[in-house]
């Protein structure tokens, strides 16, 4: 029978012992070589914790790339108002946010729904927001002035498209449009202000006539 | 928790002493499935010894909750070092094999009656058929124990088992006449 062979050959298998060498130094040189692994083993750690991190990350960029598309209302939109904050203050553009609110009423337009209200409202948010942060830089108001006319334009030329929309759009069309006023006015009242000279330092502004004009 | 499982959760913790009294319980049991396997003791000391740097290297991986066998553990990592080895030169053969010790006449009557031919019949069989022979009946190892360091399903593994000693009485049959 095949069985008792083996159970033969088990015992002749079983009788075979490690080597004299390896039974009185195994562990001692084994030692010595997983302590020199022990760096390798943070090293690995190090690995695996890049790869976790990497996973991580590039769940994060998927799922902010998917939100870039939702709309207001969608699970995802919170995420894209996030994303739009930080673009808008890293590039030191306010006008960002109106831009890409904007965008999302004109698309909402072409096929009004319960949204286009949500839109509507998440862009007069951002038209607020944005005049609040680009108050005290000049510079800053002038781009978003700009950025108003283009958007009021864009919104204009949506209102004719979709004219089932043109209610809603009006609304922040009107809305865009004293916000660029009220732009204006404030640079109006600047340019007119004799306060706003920085260039002439103060005490310079009563000073006497040139001797030649004296007499004249 | 028995004995074996504090230790792995001890060397686990980076205790080497810990994995020192591991490696004293296994290293005779893997270094004879080595020396079997690949026939020759220097590489089987070698390997034997790299199985035990591998084992600490990657004993985070082995979990003790899951049900993991800690045997099954360390000779998957010795069978995967083997087959590097055979892979690499493909030349380990009966011819090179190395006898155990002394033995005494009448053992070696029996062993040249009986032990030889299967031996043989053994080395004919392909490696997982192999091992499925020598963790079995030499190691007395469980099918769930051979299934994982094999990977094969256990299911398939005691279907398998069946074929192969039938197999294996086959080349011994075939040997004899």
């Amino acid at each position: 029978m095949i069985e008792e062979k083996l159970e033969k050959l088990r015992k002749q298998y079983l009788k075979t012992s490690a080597p004299d060498y390896l039974l009185e130094n195994g562990w001692v040189e084994l030692k010595v070589k997983i302590s020199g692994y022990k760096s390798l083993d943070w090293r690995f750690l190090f690995g695996r914790g890049l790869v976790f991190v990497s996973i991580i990350l590039s769940l994060l960029l998927g799922v902010t790339t998917v939100a870039q598309a939702s709309k207001p209302g969608d699970v995802l939109y919170p995420l894209k108002l996030a994303t739009d904050e930080i673009v808008a203050k890293v590039a030191g553009k306010p006008e960002y946010k109106v831009e890409r609110r904007g965008q999302e009423v004109i698309d909402l337009s072409r096929k009004p729904n319960g949204q286009l209200q949500e839109a509507t409202n998440e862009y007069q948010k951002a038209l607020e927001e944005t005049q609040k942060e680009s108050q005290p830089d000049q510079r800053k108001q002038e781009a978003l002035k700009q950025s108003l006319e283009n958007q009021a334009q864009k919104l204009k030329d949506a209102a004719e498209k979709n004219p089932v929309a043109a209610e809603k759009l009006e609304v922040i069309i009107d809305k865009t449009e004293k916000a660029k006023e009220a732009l204006e006015k404030k640079e109006q009242k600047k340019e007119t202000s004799p306060d706003q000279k920085p260039s002439e330092p103060p005490g310079l502004q009563n000073k006497p006539e040139p001797a030649q004009n004296i007499g004249r | 928790m028995d004995e074996l499982s504090k230790l792995i959760v001890r060397a686990q913790a980076g205790d080497q002493d810990a994995f020192g009294q591991i490696y004293r319980l296994f290293f005779e049991r893997i270094y004879r499935y080595c020396q079997f396997n690949l026939g020759d003791k220097e590489k089987a000391q070698d390997v034997c010894q790299e199985t035990f740097v591998r084992a600490w290297q990657s004993l985070d991986t082995f979990t003790i909750r899951k049900g993991g066998s800690f045997q099954a553990y360390l000779f998957k990592i010795a069978h995967n070092l083997i087959i590097d080895l055979s892979r690499k030169k493909k030349e380990f053969s009966l011819q090179d094999y190395d006898e155990p010790g002394t033995e005494s006449l009448e053992e070696l009557i029996v062993r040249q009656d009986n032990i030889e031919s299967v031996k043989k019949a053994i080395f004919e069989l392909d490696d997982k058929e192999r091992q499925i022979i020598i963790l079995r009946y030499f190691e007395d190892m469980t099918f769930s124990e051979i299934a994982k360091i094999i990977k094969v399903r256990e299911g398939a593994l005691r279907v398998r088992t069946h074929r192969v000693l039938k197999k294996l009485k086959e080349i011994v049959a075939s040997q004899n006449d």
